[in-house]
């Protein structure tokens, strides 16, 4: 019985420490923001797309610059480095189509500038998650 | 010679401008970086800005390179002068559905000027999730990297394909375009149509030419799908000679005697020299494949000209990066262009070419000739992105000129018939801010 305890134990803390690399995107409870799908958060973070499902325009929320969340969610998302990535961001910039998406220094800040705007969006570790936001994608 | 004469003069009167133009432009991009802070922290505004500090030695003893037509010209040394600019861009986004925004570009030029300066300036108004109108000053969008040449932070090589870009000397214009975005499929449709005019001067050591085009028209259209992209562009103008040295080179046939030129000659040959009215048109496709570390792209363009000094031609490059370690990427590259026309010779018998008419025969047969293009280049290249917002380049193109096709470059006297090999080194730092 102990040893099983001590497996499950052992599997959970796995599982939990594996979650903490979790990036979720994340936007506000009341919004109706469906769940997106790969390729739709791809046009929106790659500012090909500038409206969310419901056609309004979307407030899209980013990491800073050279931080880990930020390197995380690129790679996972498109496989690009941050220079790769703040190149097209650069292009979409200077070529007046899109202006990059706000940068915000921490979770709290991102969960802050979501649950005061029906259109923001923006990313997370899974295990910062509260009540106070829906996960719209998850990376599997 | 006439046309001598008043070449000398106006390059001894526009060097003294060029200095005072460059002198108000630093200021004007020096009082918007002092006020770069306040814009900052407005919601409306933002200040943003990029700049490529550029190394290149290119060229020879008889070939001086340059970027662009609009510069004069270095040759066989070291220099910063061809390859390095600044640029500033402020943004207006007054609500969801109206921006503005205006962009400033320093580099050399053998003419400055702001009105020069300004690559674009525009007003932009959403109609819907879809489509979009813009007003004012806009790029020229004739191929992929169209809208952000100038940008060498956003590419992996030192400039654009030089065979492919270098050729059109229009870069912006001044109209309006409708553009048009939506899904269809699994991927995105991205369509333009355009419209407006753009006044255009090519440098080159006989003269400047200066021009209009009036109206240009064009449509492109492309589809993203996963990795890759793909794009079409269809585009006419007209020409409007404003000044134009092969007016000064007809009018001087035009008081040279039927005895000496025969009348029906004389008049083919004011005919090739005729630049207004002229219809030029482009019709090119491009592909870009970017999945990971892997970007495959490639371009094509036929250039339909009517107008006779400025012939006829087709060009295309490939080129293929590869991201090799986290921050550096290698790449290598083949472009391509060649003028398409027969070589004009000047309709005059061999009599009247060899007699005392023959300097003028000459000065028309360069002129007639001197855009001509045949040139392919191999080229390998190095991008190591420092930080997340500069990258250090280093290329090197192998470039063979072949006979009638040395357009592309400055030079003095003759060099029509000119063929041979040379290299370009640059070494660059671009960055954004």
């Amino acid at each position: 019985m102990r040893r099983i305890a001590k497996f499950f134990t052992i599997v959970i803390c796995v599982f939990a420490f594996k979650a903490n690399a979790e990036i979720v995107v994340v936007a506000n409870v009341e919004s109706d923001t469906p769940m997106l799908s790969r390729n739709e958060l791809v046009d929106l973070y790659m500012g090909r797309f500038r409206t969310l499902p419901n056609k309004k325009p979307v407030a899209l929320f980013d990491h800073n610059d050279g931080s880990a969340m930020r390197e995380s969610f690129y790679r996972q998302l498109i496989d690009k480095s941050e220079a790769q990535v703040n190149a097209f961001w650069a292009r979409l910039l200077f070529t007046g189509r899109a202006k990059p998406p706000e940068k915000l220094d921490n979770a709290i800040k991102v969960v802050e500038a979501v649950t005061n705007d029906n259109q923001a969006i923006g990313y997370i570790n899974a295990s910062e998650l509260d009540g106070s936001v829906k996960v719209i994608f998850r990376f599997e | 010679m006439d046309i001598v004469l008043q070449r000398d003069l106006r390059r001894m009167y526009c060097a003294g401008s060029r200095a005072r133009c460059f002198f108000v432009l630093i200021s004007c991009i020096g009082f918007l970086a002092i006020c770069r802070p306040a814009i900052a922290e407005s919601d409306i505004f933002s200040f943003s800005g990029f700049g490529t500090i550029g190394l290149t030695k290119g060229g020879n003893e008889q070939l001086s390179y340059r970027d662009s037509f609009d510069q004069q010209g270095e040759s066989d040394s070291w220099q910063f002068k061809t390859g390095s600019l600044l640029g500033l861009q402020l943004d207006a986004h007054f609500n969801d559905k109206l921006h503005a925004a205006v962009q400033v570009i320093a580099k050399d030029r053998e003419q400055q000027s702001l009105d020069q300066s300004i690559s674009w300036a525009f007003l932009q108004y959403s109609l819907n999730d879809q489509l979009s109108l813009r007003v004012g000053r806009m790029a020229l969008d004739l191929y992929n990297l169209s809208e952000y040449r100038d940008l060498g932070f956003s590419y992996l090589w030192v400039r654009p394909p030089t065979e492919f870009y270098m050729p059109i000397p229009v870069h912006n214009f001044d109209g309006f375009d409708l553009r048009y975005q939506g899904r269809y499929g699994h991927g995105i449709v991205d369509a333009k149509f355009f419209v407006g005019s753009s006044k255009v001067r090519v440098v080159s050591n006989v003269t400047n030419f200066d021009f209009e085009i009036r109206p240009v028209v064009g449509l492109n259209m492309s589809y993203t799908k996963g990795f890759w992209k793909s794009r079409f562009t269809l585009s006419t103008s007209e020409t409007k000679a404003l000044d134009n040295p092969l007016n000064d080179i007809a009018n001087v046939i035009r008081t040279i005697p039927v005895e000496l030129w025969p009348e029906e000659e004389q008049q083919e040959t004011l005919k090739l020299l005729e630049a207004d009215g002229k219809r030029i048109s482009y019709f090119s496709i491009g592909t870009v494949y970017d999945p990971g570390s892997w970007l495959v792209q490639g371009e094509l363009v036929r250039v339909y000209s009517k107008y006779d000094a400025a012939p006829s031609n087709i060009s295309y490059y490939v080129s293929a990066g590869k991201r090799v370690t986290n921050s550096v990427s290698l790449h290598a590259g083949f472009s391509r262009v060649k003028s398409t026309d027969s070589f004009h010779h000047v309709p005059v018998s061999q009599e009247v070419a060899s007699g005392p008419l023959a300097p003028l025969i000459d000065i028309t047969g360069f002129a007639l000739n001197s855009s001509r293009l045949n040139q392919q280049s191999i080229s390998l290249g190095l991008r190591w992105d420092l930080t997340t917002r500069a990258a250090m380049k280093a290329q090197w193109d192998h470039i063979k000129v072949n006979k009638h096709g040395v357009g592309l470059w400055s030079y003095a006297g003759n060099m029509t018939d000119y063929e041979g090999e040379l290299d370009t080194f640059t070494i660059t730092l671009d960055f954004v801010f």
